[in-house]
């Protein structure tokens, strides 16, 4: 074996161990008779269409607040401009579920707690930073008077927006979406602490299938589905814009 | 084409003042329809926010800007028939070529605008490149691409920040010729900024030099360069020698000083830069340093250190302003 080859083994044996080998037995599991059992019910299906409806809500959100933050914090000199990003990465420093329980003594004087609207707001606060760093890199990368270039040729300013800052920024529009929906798609631990009994999204009803024991076959099932639904969002990005050489 | 009298761009009395400087200081021009203008001057001298004020990206603190008659104060940017050319291109980069120039004419609803932007292709020599995206383009397609996009749509008067700024010297010399060309072609008013002196010599109609936010001078390139109105003017529009005859300063250029057998003028040559077809010879007049100017080939012939004799041409020369020091 030449030297170069050798390099290879190393990321070809975690690809193997740790993305291999799970989603093996996860679809050995999900195509047995319990789970194609579950594959063929309503309530697995009800599921997913609510946590793919709440992780599209999450990521517009996200999107909606997102993209004013990332343009002003692009608009700022040099030194602030490090400051603020890392404030928005400083978040992470502390635990999701400190975070969680944060926003909770937060949301309570609201009387919103166990509401879908607090579920959301605990997934779009969570995740919003995922979101305003790639379009902080887009924007920032854009040509400088580029937005008075397109003024300058009649573009009103939602013209000069909507035909030339948003297409132009795209990639870190589609990476920040990205970013934001998976992880979203997935969750739990966020909605049942803030949503209660009535966020219970398909996350959470595969951590059941899991822990409890009882239906691992249907908790991997629906983990097909998810990221069945993923890919597919990915695929379906890269056939409209396989063009523009993006993703 | 020799530009009509009829003013297209009018600014009177125009100020800025940005931070408590005054970029601006009352500047008052006129450029007629169809002419090539520049704006010649050094960095920080205002030509630049001159230019943003007239497309509107930036607004005057006081005085006027007119286009073709109208008061352009309550015009917003996109209204304005004015298209300019970056230093930084901006082009758009998520879209190839066509529709960068096409741009404008989507806009404004235009109609056989795929026969527009191949005429305005042809004529900056880009055919055959619509379906290329900008980061494909070397800088000097890229400038080509955004003064496609700029003349497409026929605006009323084309404004360039030092467009040819951002490219190396051949590609600069050759682009000067055809921003001339296309120019006359059109026939359309150029209100070029630039702080190259030789390119405003070469390309314009007339010139308005500047500094410190003000107008020093305004004519062609003939008067600025042979009637400068102050030494500053002088100065910047090419090599000048200052000197004092008769106890009053003039300034004489270096092409109208030559070397000779004798002359009253004696002095020591200083040093002798070769530049092909000229050579600049320095030579120590006592306490004065001129500056003299000889074909290329001469150059060769003069001693560093060695004794000369300088004839001049006054009737080339100009008195200056103020005394002598």
């Amino acid at each position: 074996m030449n030297d170069r080859r050798w390099w290879l083994f190393p990321p070809i044996a975690w690809l193997l161990v740790f993305l291999a080998l799970p989603v093996a037995v996860t679809a050995s599991k999900a195509f047995s008779a319990a789970g194609v059992e579950a594959l063929a019910s309503p309530t697995t299906w009800r599921l997913v269409g609510v946590s793919t409806l709440v992780a599209a809500v999450t990521t517009a959100a996200c999107l909606v607040a997102g993209y004013p933050v990332a343009w002003c914090i692009s608009r700022m000199p040099e030194r602030r401009r490090r400051w603020v990003l890392f404030l928005v990465v400083l978040p992470f420093w502390a635990n999701l579920l400190v975070r969680t329980y944060a926003l909770m003594t937060m949301l309570r004087p609201f009387s919103v707690l166990d509401t879908w609207f607090a579920a959301v707001f605990g997934l779009w606060h969570g995740w919003l930073p995922f979101m305003v760093l790639p379009l902080y890199n887009a924007i920032e990368k854009l040509p400088p008077r580029l937005a008075e270039a397109a003024a300058d040729l009649g573009a009103g300013p939602a013209q000069v927006f909507f035909k030339v800052i948003v297409p132009a920024t795209m990639p870190g529009i589609v990476a920040g979406c990205v970013l934001v929906f998976i992880p979203v798609l997935g969750a739990f631990a966020t909605p049942e602490m803030l949503g209660g009994a009535q966020a219970f999204m398909a996350g959470s009803r595969i951590q059941l299938a899991f822990l409890s024991g009882r239906n691992p076959e249907a908790g991997a099932a629906m983990t097909l589905v998810l990221t069945a639904i993923t890919l597919l969002l990915l695929w379906g990005y890269r056939r409209v814009h396989r063009s523009e050489g993006l993703l | 084409m020799n530009p009509r009298s009829r003013p297209s761009i009018v600014a009177k009395d125009v100020v800025r003042i940005i931070e408590g400087r005054r970029i601006l200081d009352g500047v008052s021009l006129d450029i007629h329809e169809g002419e090539f203008f520049s704006l010649l001057g050094p960095s920080g001298c205002g030509k630049t926010t001159l230019l943003r004020c007239i497309a509107g990206f930036d607004r005057p603190d006081a005085g006027t800007l007119e286009l073709d008659g109208v008061d352009l104060a309550r015009v917003p940017t996109h209204r304005r028939d004015l298209n300019m050319v970056f230093q930084s291109y901006a082009l758009f980069p998520h879209l190839d070529v066509f529709e960068n120039v096409a741009f404008g004419l989507r806009l404004a609803g235009s109609s056989s605008i795929a026969e527009k932007v191949r005429e305005a292709l042809d004529l900056v020599s880009l055919a055959g490149a619509e379906r290329r995206k900008p980061a494909t383009l070397s800088g000097g397609e890229q400038q080509r691409v955004a003064l496609a996009r700029a003349i497409v749509t026929r605006p009323k008067a084309l404004l360039l920040d030092e467009p040819l700024g951002a490219l190396d010297l051949k590609l600069r010399k050759g682009l000067q010729v055809e921003l001339r060309r296309i120019q006359k072609t059109l026939g359309m008013t150029f209100l070029y900024v630039t702080h190259d002196q030789d390119e405003a010599l070469s390309m314009s109609d007339r010139i308005a030099v500047m500094d410190g936010g003000k107008v020093r001078q305004i004519g062609t390139p003939d008067a600025v360069y042979r009637r400068p109105a102050d030494e500053f003017v002088a100065r910047f529009v090419g090599a000048v020698n200052v000197v004092v005859r008769d106890g009053r300063r003039v300034a004489i250029r270096p092409e109208a000083v030559r070397l000779a057998e004798s002359s009253e003028i004696v002095g020591t040559v200083d040093s002798v830069s070769y530049f092909g077809a000229r050579s600049l010879v320095r030579v120590a007049v006592g306490d004065a340093t001129w500056l003299v100017e000889i074909p290329g080939s001469m150059g060769r012939n003069v001693v560093v250190g060695g004794s000369v004799a300088l004839a001049v041409d006054w009737a080339d020369a100009w008195p200056l302003e103020g005394a002598p020091s």
